[in-house]
């Protein structure tokens, strides 16, 4: 299957650098070099996502660009693919059309902060063998909220995704690990509507999907154990309004071509 | 009391290993009917008449009926006779089994066609009527109705399934249920490119209540494929002799160009069919279409008894007594217990839904759930059916288990319940 540049610009920024809130919200020493860096900086991609990547107080939010923003850094990429090359970890220089400085300091070099915290992100939610049962919960749970913004990302820019993405009914549809991290995908405006990721539990869910524990979730989302497997086996619960989880998991059954 | 599965799991579990999903499809529980899988058996060791027994040992009442192919009621004697009687002289042979010419007999004079084309499955016969109605009309595209389900063919599907083009699903519209003058409007603007409308006889989709068709509904569809030479294709495949044994276009007063049927055919052997007009024959017979076993001869004697024991009585009454009986008692104990619950669709495939306010179907699968638990089996959002070996005293059985299930979904509601 050919993989869409413009699908995964906007998985890269939405999913890859927007599950950073997490990240920093989960690790401390993460959250600490944050803090030093209260910075706004936005990726414009030409054909692609043009968003917002807000670090302030060791927190941060990824949110589209609007009229108005303020931000410190303006990166410009030609193409998705010089944005999505940037993300997969190769040279390129994008075009500073704001902050020169800032750039520099941000992204010139693999250890500059802004790569050093994404980097060890990825390192973290890619790893399959763990230190401690503490470090494999912080990564599962990563890669669970990566799947979430991701499937998001994907249901509202993906040509085929959006089939499923508009077959689902609105409403919240509640994404969880037991007891450990939960999530909500809502669908609205109809067939011709879209999705947005809460990364947070649904108080009204129309459907409900959660992971039995750390290792079936982790096992779904890498990709070693498949989903239906564990919904056989009672590991991963599904109940609710079955169709919208439907369209979820065509999604999700995509999702790894661009997230991985 | 209520029912564990631990046998089921362990096997479940063997099963997961060496096939996908453990159960795939519809029988399987990653397809979406059996919520929460918790309430639920995986595995039959056992089945007659209108009960079956899990690996466990636990005893269902089963409404599901296999999806529909037990009609007669599982094990049928009669049925499983003729069955054993083929077998002994001749199954699946270098040519084809002589007994296929009495089964095309008795299938197109009960169901008032010209001829019949037999395969296995459903999806066989409807993608079959679908290259018909193309190569008869030299058009390409089909008009489907909201709620369709004609199998998993590519054709069927959206872009979104896994393993479906963007160009399998080119030539298709999609129309409303019961709304002629939209039919009306695409027939008219597009009618040149349509070669086939298929439809259920009514609109039996999962997750909704089921709905009949309006008043004139069919007779105004049939007259508006006439006018624009479109082929009218009914899908009996789950309807099929549980409505009219003479086929469920004439049911609802109309004359289909081309029929499907599958389930119910021969009460559980496996044989499916598309029937229709002569107009249709020659194009029908131009078409590579074959199948290892579709000429097979058990089923063909399997279909006989059926059909022959289906019309010696008045069956689709009966059947619809049975779902009559069965719903008028859970809409009682509903309104006892003030519970929203509304039972759709014909009395003999009743589609049963609690109305909640979120729309999320939690309560109904709770109700369910307990019901499944307590020997009941219904699935949440799919049609039920009833059959032949149905029992008064069964449904009443089942109307007392459903009724407890339903309390105890009531009671652990206080907020919604008063
Ligand atoms: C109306 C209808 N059409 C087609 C099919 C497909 O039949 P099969 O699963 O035998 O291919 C079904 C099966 O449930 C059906 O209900």
């Amino acid at each position: 299957m050919a993989l869409s540049e413009r699908t995964q610009a906007f998985v890269n920024l939405y999913a890859g650098i927007g599950v950073l809130e997490k990240y920093l919200e989960l690790d401390e020493s993460a959250k600490e070099l944050a803090k030093q860096h209260n910075v706004a900086i936005r990726f414009k991609v030409k054909g692609g996502p043009d968003g917002v990547v807000d670090i302030k107080n060791g927190a941060c939010k990824v949110y589209p660009y609007e009229e108005g923003v303020k931000t410190n850094v303006v990166l410009y990429f030609d193409s998705c693919d010089k944005f999505n090359r940037l993300v997969a970890g190769e040279n390129v220089m994008p075009i500073p059309t704001k902050g020169i400085l800032k750039v520099l300091t941000l992204l010139a070099k693999p250890d500059q902060w802004f790569n050093v915290l994404t980097g060890d992100m990825a390192a973290l939610m890619r790893k399959k063998e763990f230190d401690n049962d503490d470090e494999k919960k912080r990564s599962v749970t990563l890669a669970f909220y990566a799947m979430t913004l991701g499937a998001v990302v994907l249901g509202n820019e993906d040509p085929i995704a959006q089939w499923a993405m508009r077959a689902t009914a609105d409403g919240e549809v509640s994404l969880g690990i037991k007891d450990v991290a939960y999530s909500t995908i809502v669908k609205s405006g109809g067939k011709n509507g879209k999705f947005t990721a809460v990364l947070e539990k649904s108080q009204n869910p129309r459907s409900i999907m959660e992971f039995a524990d750390i290792d079936t979730a982790g096992g779904v989302i890498n990709g070693t154990l498949d989903a239906m497997t564990a919904v056989s086996t009672g590991r991963l619960e599904t109940k609710g309004h079955m169709l919208m989880l439907d369209s979820f998991n065509k999604i999700a059954a995509i999702l790894p071509r661009y997230l991985s | 009391m209520t029912y564990t599965y631990k046998k089921n799991i362990e096997m479940m579990m063997r099963a997961a290993r060496v096939v996908p999903n453990g159960v795939y499809g519809h029988l399987g529980p990653a397809e979406g009917c059996m919520i929460p899988m918790s309430a639920y058996p995986f595995f039959v060791s056992k089945a007659k008449g209108s009960e079956m027994w899990d690996v466990d040992g636990n005893r269902f009442i089963d409404y599901m009926c296999g999806y529909g192919p037990n009609i007669l009621g599982y094990g049928d004697p009669e049925v499983d006779a003729a069955a054993v009687a083929q077998m002994k002289k001749a199954n699946c042979t270098t040519l084809c089994a002589d007994i296929m010419v009495d089964f095309a007999e008795l299938l197109t004079d009960t169901v008032k066609k010209d001829w019949a084309f037999f395969c296995k499955n459903g999806g066989d016969v409807t993608s079959l009527a679908v290259l018909v109605a193309r190569f008869y009309t030299g058009k390409p595209k089909i008009v489907f109705v909201d709620g369709y389900y004609h199998g998993v063919a590519p054709w069927t599907q959206r872009p979104d399934s896994p393993g479906t083009l963007e160009d399998d699903c080119k030539n298709r519209f999609q129309v409303r249920w019961n709304d002629v003058e939209q039919v009306r409007q695409l027939f008219e603007e597009h009618g040149k490119e349509i070669a086939c409308f298929i439809a259920t006889p009514y609109m039996h989709g999962n997750f909704l209540d089921n709905e009949l068709p309006a008043e004139g509904y069919w007779k105004q569809i049939r007259e508006l494929c006439t006018k624009h030479e479109i082929i009218l294709i009914i899908d009996d495949i789950r309807c099929g002799f549980r409505l009219d044994t003479s086929g469920s276009d004439h049911y609802f007063g109309i004359e289909a160009d081309l029929i499907t049927f599958c389930k119910a055919l021969a009460n559980g052997y496996p044989v499916s069919a598309l029937c229709g007009k002569e107009f249709l024959k020659g194009a029908v017979a131009s078409i590579p279409y074959t199948g290892s076993y579709w000429l097979q001869g058990i089923p063909f004697a399997a279909g006989i008894a059926t059909l022959n024991k289906l019309k010696a009585t008045d069956s689709v009454g009966y059947m619809k007594e049975m779902g009559e009986r069965l719903g008028a008692g859970l809409t009682k104990t509903a309104k006892e217990l003030n519970v929203p619950l509304h039972v759709s669709g014909a009395p003999s495939m009743f589609y049963l839904r609690i109305a909640d306010p979120l729309g999320n179907f939690l309560l109904h699968q709770e109700w369910i759930a307990e019901c499944v638990k307590r020997g009941a089996f219904l699935t949440n959002h799919h049609n039920h059916f009833t059959n032949m070996s149905l029992t008064p005293e069964l449904v009443d059985e089942t109307i007392t288990i459903a009724s407890e299930a339903m309390d105890i979904m009531v009671k652990n509601h206080p907020e919604i319940f008063r």
